[in-house]
């Protein structure tokens, strides 16, 4: 049968169409046909165009090579330039295809239409969508005055948003969990006592020519950073020892010469037991430490009486194994790498002073400037670049966020936890306008019922975001951000071990609506009418850094987009300096004392468990970064979703089996989403281990929402850290529901009586 | 074949855009219950406030807090991970060469469904009955996909009827230019 038309239209449906006068506005013509060349491709990612850049899937900044074919990113490698990382990029590395073409990413401007949380948007223009944060910014500032904008930030994709801040005069230009939750008291540490950031985004611990490496819960292997992964690596097949120390038997204990599975809580008295041994012992460096540190009587001093015996009960471990690893340490020196730790905001009271205990454990060992411990940064030198705002320090309020509650909050910005508090309460002054770029804070910062209600009470919330996180679902303008496969950033310099200079650059052009955070700063400043950002683009900037470096882009493009330099990292002893007020390494810090805190570190017990519950604590998957990687497909792919680590006594005591789905219940009565457990001999009985970040609660993230459960959602209460008002992480107690029924777990390692017993004052059913 | 066909997937293409007041006067909507008549479907109201019909159009096909969205890309339902430029971008951007044609959503994928809406508007007016047999073969290989996702999410009723009356038309044309091929 032949038909030569089916559609049968009617005359009105017709006259409806013609009346409507459409045409075509979807293409436009092109000089002549193209027909696939398919055929002749080569398979894969061969023949792509190569595109050197930078990759932003954790914090480290592999460089890397995006691989583009007919207009498409198909596959990202590491460039093999790279002294660091060479071809090498990691499972996440890999995965920034997904991020750049995940179909929940946020496309276009969005503005909440509904209830502040209920997450209901409508698409708007990046027109009225800057406007309407430049509106609510200056009228926010108008009414409340300038220290009630509030900017909480990550990463590279936050620094210029950070400028606009910064410019507007605020206190609360910067508040970053990248220090409150995680690397701050670490940071801060290293800073008074060797007097630079030894542990900040990066470690300048040289690893790779160890003769012992020392982790105290450092988990490499489960936290991937290319370079300093094949380092430790390295260090061990040139035969190093290791010895851990951590409640759970990880990755690296796993790999461990000696492990040691201490009592959640007390690694500061086995650090002070361990000095106290070392210096009793005349196992320390005195040649070092006589000549370029100060303060040893008083550290020898707080350590006294902290005797391997005393250490032993506190940590619940054997006093023989903690003597092995003071000799194995000792015999070894100068050559141990004591890892200063990342994310390591655990008890809040004593973790800067925990630092400080493995600081100068490392300096009594003579372990700095020297191969195979402590090392110092290789300068690499660009150009200076300043964007032409905020020419002068802004006035900090009479009662300072920053200045008036920790004395040492003011070197990495506005402590989250205050920012949260005084949006809340009104106290010390209202704050009534949060930005937000590069951080999923409601996952991030701790007690996200508190942080929610916090957000209920501003006036107008924002955020510049990639994916429709928890945190975008409570702003009410979002503001697509370009992906770091799509933009250009700062040059990047590193200055371990392997010194280089490369620049982020763009392998695609942005989709969508995305715009890059420069353009977004830039537009913002204008139409709040800052006088800001004096350069038209980023390539601008770029070359004007580059410049200082005698290159240009394409001159750096030409080489591979990455020169290297010669690293100096370590120091002749008769030249050794450092940079504190005295030049030597401080033992002890006067700058604590001053602010009546201990100079010296001091062991302060954190409460044990209430009885029936244990302490929950938590750690990294190494094929995510946190929160941020979890609804990319080949990494959800790879792990879908955390599991509850429990003891294999403890579980077969109230009948848990291995594989089991249960809900966990904190002290406060919150609930987590269900999780399936791994019963092993692997982990303490008094604690219970997830990896952070699964469990989305954004019905948005497809890949990502309910899988797994988030530790985050059971930190529901958190001791300040007093020196910069950081929030812990690991003083939180769980017990398991399974079914209706709640289990009390039953205490196998029971606390000493040094150690006070967290007491439950509120007990509730919510969830 | 007729010029009617062009008329129809322009307007369709058009529909399938973000809400403004191009695709969302009286008249247009007039036009797309005047399809669903014909073709024997329900219609929908034609008074429907503009920004109400942006909310359902975010929440259905860009990003919805509530749910899953219906991803207006045809790589979404052809590729086994449910991701964007995929093959069937590759595919499409194919096509649009073979017809010296580029797209003029120039930071969407291209295969966008507006824009393949409107290519096979321009492959009508065109003639070109070869091209238009493969492409037609290319988005009826995942069109009904979005409809099955779509009709699953709650749509507004115009969102549903525009689905159900884009697929019969697709079907339609199909068939006509297989016959009028043979």
């Amino acid at each position: 049968m032949k038909r030569r038309s089916f559609l049968k239209l009617s005359a009105s449906a017709c006259a409806a169409l013609a009346a409507l006068e459409l045409n075509s506005k979807g293409f436009i013509p092109k000089a002549s046909a193209t027909t696939s060349s398919k055929s002749k491709e080569l398979p894969g990612s061969l023949g792509a165009k190569e595109i050197p850049s930078v990759c932003e899937m954790c914090f480290w900044r592999c460089p890397i090579v995006g691989k583009i074919k007919n207009g498409k990113l198909v596959k990202i490698e590491g460039n093999p330039k790279s002294p660091a990382n060479g071809p090498r990029v990691c499972a996440r590395g890999n995965s920034g295809v997904q991020l750049l073409y995940d179909p929940d990413r946020i496309k276009y401007p969005l503005k909440r239409v509904g209830e502040r949380g209920e997450g209901k948007w409508t698409r708007i223009s990046w027109d009225e969508a800057l406007d309407e944060v430049a509106y609510n910014i200056k009228k926010v500032k108008q009414k409340y005055g300038k220290d009630a904008l509030a900017y909480f930030d990550h990463g590279a994709s936050a620094e210029f948003m950070r400028e606009i801040f910064k410019t507007l005069g605020t206190e609360n230009y910067t508040s970053e969990p990248a220090f409150y939750q995680c690397v701050g008291p670490a940071a801060l540490a290293y800073i008074k006592t060797l007097g630079y950031v030894t542990t900040g985004t990066r470690q300048y611990v040289d690893m790779g020519n160890a003769k012992v490496i020392f982790l105290v819960a450092s988990h490499i292997g489960e936290n991937v950073h290319v370079s300093h992964v094949r380092e430790y690596i390295q260090g061990l097949q040139n035969g190093a020892k290791l010895i851990v120390v951590d409640p759970r038997f990880s990755v690296a204990a796993a790999k461990a010469d000696l492990y040691l599975p201490i009592r959640p809580g007390t690694d500061t008295a086995l650090l002070l037991a361990m000095m106290n041994y070392i210096i009793s012992n005349n196992l320390y460096d005195k040649e070092f430490v006589d000549n370029y540190c100060t303060g040893f009587d008083k550290v020898k001093k707080a350590a006294e009486g902290c005797t391997i015996k005393w250490a032993a009960k506190i940590c619940d471990l054997s006093a023989d194994d903690i003597k092995k690893a003071c000799h194995l340490l000792a015999e070894n020196r100068p050559h141990v790498s004591i890892h200063p730790g990342r994310h390591s905001t655990w008890y809040g009271k004593g973790d800067t002073n925990r630092h400080q205990a493995l600081a100068i454990l490392s300096a009594l060992l003579g372990a700095v400037g020297v191969p195979g411990g402590l090392y110092f940064p290789t300068p690499v030198k660009k150009g200076h670049v300043t964007f032409g705002c905020h020419e002068k320090e802004a006035e900090h309020p009479d009662v300072s966020i920053q200045d008036d509650f920790y004395p040492f909050a003011s070197i990495f910005g506005s402590p989250t936890g205050k920012i949260v508090e005084a949006t809340s309460t009104g106290k010390p002054y209202p704050i009534k306008l949060w930005g937000i770029n590069g951080v999923n804070i409601i996952q991030t910062i701790p007690n996200p019922y508190q942080t929610m209600e916090a957000i209920k009470k501003l006036d107008f919330i924002f955020c510049e975001e990639i994916l429709p996180t928890e945190t975008a679902i409570w702003s009410d303008i979002i503001l697509p951000g370009a992906t770091y496969l799509e933009r250009y950033d700062s040059v990047y310099t590193y200055d371990l071990l392997t010194p280089y200079l490369t620049v982020r650059q763009p392998v695609v052009e942005p989709m969508f609506e995305a715009r890059t955070p420069f353009w977004i700063a830039r537009e913002l400043a204008k139409r709040i009418g800052l006088e800001c950002f004096n350069y038209n683009n980023e390539k601008e900037f770029i070359e004007e850094e580059l410049k200082g470096a005698g290159l240009t882009l394409a001159k750096l493009n030409e080489q591979g987009g990455l020169v290297t330099f010669k690293a100096n990292p370590y120091r002749d002893r008769k030249d050794f300096k450092v940079n504190t007020e005295s030049g030597k390494v401080q033992l002890s810090i006067e700058d604590f004392e001053d602010e009546d805190l201990n100079g010296v570190p001091k062991f302060i017990p954190t409460p044990a468990p209430p009885v029936g519950y244990v302490r929950l604590i938590y750690g990294r998957s190494p094929v995510h970064t946190f929160t941020r990687t979890m609804n990319n497909k080949w990494l959800h792919n790879e792990c879908p979703e955390n599991r509850l680590w429990i003891n294999d006594t403890l579980a077969k005591k109230v009948g848990l089996k291995d594989g089991e789905e249960v809900v966990l219940e904190n002290q406060d009565g919150y609930r987590s989403l269900p999780i399936k457990l791994k019963v092993t001999p692997g982990i303490r009985p008094d604690a219970v281990y997830m990896a952070h970040g699964f469990g989305a609660r954004s019905k948005a993230l497809t890949k990502g929402y309910k899988k797994g459960a988030s530790d985050q959602f059971l930190i529901s209460r958190y001791e300040d850290d007093p020196f910069i008002g950081a929030s812990s992480h690991r003083t939180n107690f769980v017990r398991i529901v399974k079914g209706q029924k709640v289990i009390d777990l039953p205490e196998l390692s029971p606390p000493p009586a040094e150690i006070p017993r967290f007491e439950i004052r509120r007990k509730g059913g919510k969830s | 074949m007729t010029g009617i066909y062009c008329v129809i997937f322009n307007l369709l293409a058009n529909a399938f855009c973000y809400p403004s007041n191009e695709n969302t006067s009286d008249k247009f909507f007039y036009a797309i219950n005047a399809l669903a008549r014909d073709l024997g479907f329900d219609t929908f109201d034609e008074k429907i406030d503009q920004e109400l019909l942006k909310e359902h159009y975010t929440r259905l096909f860009i990003n919805n807090p509530f749910c899953e969205t219906a991803p207006l890309y045809a790589s979404f339902y052809s590729s086994k991970d449910n991701l964007l430029m995929q093959g069937a971008r590759d595919e499409a951007k194919a096509f649009y060469q073979r017809a010296a044609l580029e797209p003029r959503f120039e930071k969407e994928p291209e295969d966008f469904l507006p824009t393949e809406l409107y290519f096979i508007a321009e492959l009508v007016k065109k003639g070109d009955v070869k091209l238009l047999v493969e492409f037609l073969h290319h988005i009826i290989g995942w069109f009904p996909e979005f409809k099955k996702r779509l009709q699953g999410l709650n749509p507004h009723p115009y969102y549903s009827i525009l689905a159900e009356i884009t697929l019969v038309i697709l079907n339609n044309l199909y068939q006509e230019v297989i016959n009028e091929k043979a």
